[in-house]
């Protein structure tokens, strides 16, 4: 199998450490009756961040990138996203955000099953805008798929399932693409596919938010963030081949040169 | 391609992949809407039918209407021309009507010794061509105009008369009254149980020139088609525009005419709309399988962005596909299923009526929208929702 690239490698950026914010958390709080599944959490992306939001099962990671793409709703707390506010848009607005800012990949790929890969793309055009067939074979194309544009997803292995959903997500040019756990149900050889393209998206500057229990996935992100029962309890940049440690409050922050940006000023020495 | 015809492509690819995602169920959805658009359907026209076969039942016992000169003086006649204002007035084509003229004479044969008195009735039954009233009187006198044309003047019999003259088919009868004679030709005798046995039955003018009152008549027998209240604003209309005649309804008929139909009508109707109702529950039955299956596709399709709105719709078309497949599939096969079973109710094959099949047709998408509630509900329903497997 054969990718193109998916973006010009000289236009690769890092982000811009002094830029805006692409998106700001701010206090974000999610109950479910009585229980509490994000506890007031906050913190902001700079545009171009690959981000890993790892952390144990029921930590709140899934709620809150659905929060984040308009899936769902807040309790209280504050989610803005290009400087729009997504916990206060209506259902009209939420449908329009949700097809213009953020492309979504999900670790059960939800394509679906009665239309082929290439009509899988265009129904993100559909619902977009306007349907282009040349530009969806296109997206196939770069993601490897170009000889699987007339296939059923159940005649598509597990890696071009979630290929073609990747295509689906790319097609509108997102701002912010939002993955679940993409690699959670791909072999060893589809996981690496996979990575690759998001590795070229990240390239290409584009703004990834991906939920992961895996750490050498991780690893590929700028920066990790890590739930713990709807808290966060890290968030660092450091080289993760060195496991950072969270700086407990008043205790003197280690010098491996981790740079946490979590509580940061408490911890400084 | 521009935008719209691009989109359009699309909606009718999606579209058609939806419909044949599941031959089997697709089968089974297209079986329950035509089952019940085949016995709507049925039901339906056998309900028209029967308005029309009781209409036409009733009419055979005769007119519903009398128009009759005032009460006050019973020699008094009406100027015939009154009964050609009359249809002109009326609905030509519905209405149907006779008009007789009823005077007394000496009525003789060359068998009996003495004449006997009995009431010689004129009778016109033809005052517009073809709508001439529905009544055994008015079928012999059909023949009657036809053997008057050839000759001597006709007569039909009533049973007694025939009795006390000892004269039959085919004698001669003298009638007399005051100084003016006539004789006709008997063609038959009548026996009805009522008046008519005790009458000698002529044309009009035969009995105008008896009488000496030419361009008279003492009645005029309307029929007129529809329930008791179109009966009654016509009789209405009927006086306004005749100061000096009465006009009298004979609503028993068409009172007994509601009533017979309005039962048949109401139960047809009932069974018409638990079909259909079945029908509904059938197809959702179906549909919340289907629903249950979509489940995931429709979270998916909100989450890239498909509103509420647009995503319904290709459920409500694909509903509406099926519905008017179903419908015209199973209303043809249902009113060819009255025909035979309104041999079975009335004794004859009900008529096919036309209006019913696109009724049926409508109904029939009605109940696959309706159908599709589980649908529509999955719809409004966020996608987180669904993904967490609440909806």
């Amino acid at each position: 199998m054969t990718t193109q690239p998916l973006v010009n490698p000289a236009a690769s950026l890092a982000p811009a450490p002094q830029s805006p914010p692409q998106v700001v958390l701010e206090n974000l709080v999610k109950e479910y009756g009585t229980l509490r599944a994000l506890g007031g959490v906050s913190f902001d992306i700079q545009p171009g961040e690959w981000i890993a939001l790892m952390g144990p099962s029921g930590s709140g990671k899934t709620t809150l990138i659905n929060i984040l793409g308009g899936l769902d709703t807040a309790t209280s707390g504050r989610v803005t996203v290009n400087g729009e506010d997504v916990t206060r848009l209506g259902e009209s607005d939420l449908v329009r955000y949700r097809a213009e800012k953020i492309g979504f990949v999900f670790q059960q790929f939800h394509l679906v099953p009665y239309l082929t890969a290439l009509e899988n793309v265009m129904l993100a055009q559909y619902f977009h805008s306007v349907t282009d067939e040349s530009q969806a074979v296109e997206a196939l194309k770069r993601v490897g798929l170009a000889d699987r544009l007339d296939h059923l997803p159940a005649k598509l292995s597990g890696g071009e399932q979630q290929r073609v959903a990747i295509a689906r997500a790319l097609i509108n040019q997102p701002k912010l693409i939002l993955a679940d756990e993409p690699t959670g149900n791909l072999d060893e050889a589809n996981e690496g596919i996979v990575i690759n393209i998001f590795r070229e998206l990240h390239h290409a500057g584009h703004t990834i938010l991906m939920v992961t229990h895996d750490v050498d996935i991780a690893r590929n992100a700028s920066r990790r963030i890590e739930l713990t029962h709807g808290h966060l309890t890290l968030d660092t940049t450091c080289n993760f081949l060195e496991q950072p440690k969270l700086c407990p409050h008043g205790k003197p922050f280690p010098s491996s040169g981790c740079c946490s940006t979590l509580d940061s000023k408490s911890c400084t020495p | 391609m521009n935008k719209s015809a691009a989109n359009r492509s699309m909606f009718r690819r999606i579209l058609r992949r939806l419909l044949f995602a599941n031959r089997g169920r697709l089968f089974v959805i297209l079986l329950a809407l035509s089952a019940g658009a085949a016995v709507s359907a049925a039901l339906l026209n056998l309900q028209v039918d029967a308005k029309r076969r009781l209409s036409s039942e009733f009419r055979s016992f005769g007119p519903n209407v009398l128009v009759t000169p005032p009460a006050t003086n019973s020699a008094e006649t009406l100027d015939e021309k009154i009964s050609r204002q009359i249809f002109v007035l009326s609905d030509a084509g519905k209405v149907r009507g006779a008009t007789s003229l009823y005077t007394v004479a000496e009525v003789s044969s060359k068998y009996a010794t003495h004449p006997v008195a009995a009431v010689v009735v004129g009778f016109n039954g033809f005052m517009v061509p073809g709508n001439s009233l529905e009544s055994p009187i008015a079928s012999l006198f059909h023949s009657l105009d036809s053997i008057d044309s050839e000759g001597e003047p006709s007569c039909v019999v009533g049973a007694k008369v025939s009795s006390v003259l000892k004269i039959d088919a085919p004698n001669v009868l003298t009638l007399r009254s005051g100084d003016r004679v006539t004789t006709c030709t008997i063609v038959a005798t009548i026996r009805t149980g009522g008046p008519e046995d005790n009458q000698v039955q002529v044309r009009l003018d035969v009995a105008q020139r008896l009488a000496n009152l030419p361009g008279r008549i003492s009645l005029i027998e309307l029929t007129v088609p529809g329930d008791p209240k179109q009966l009654l604003r016509y009789t209405n209309s009927l006086r306004s525009q005749f100061p000096g005649v009465e006009v009298h309804p004979l609503r028993q008929f068409s009172e007994a005419q509601a009533k017979i139909y309005s039962r048949i009508s109401g139960l047809l109707t009932a069974a018409t709309a638990l079909i259909l109702a079945l029908t509904a529950l059938c197809v959702m039955a179906a549909m919340t399988n289907i629903a249950a299956e979509r489940r995931n596709d429709v979270g998916m399709m909100k989450a890239i962005g498909g509103s509420a709105r647009r995503v319904l719709d290709l459920f409500l078309t694909e509903a509406v596909i099926l519905g008017l497949a179903g419908g015209l599939i199973g209303a043809a096969a249902g009113i060819a299923l009255s025909m035979v079973l309104g041999k079975a109710v009335f004794g004859v094959a009900a008529a096919p009526r036309l209006i019913v099949y696109p009724i049926s047709v409508a109904l029939t998408v009605i109940v696959a929208i309706l159908g599709a509630y589980p649908l529509r509900r999955l719809v409004n329903v966020r996608p987180a929702t669904i993904f967490r497997g609440e909806a």
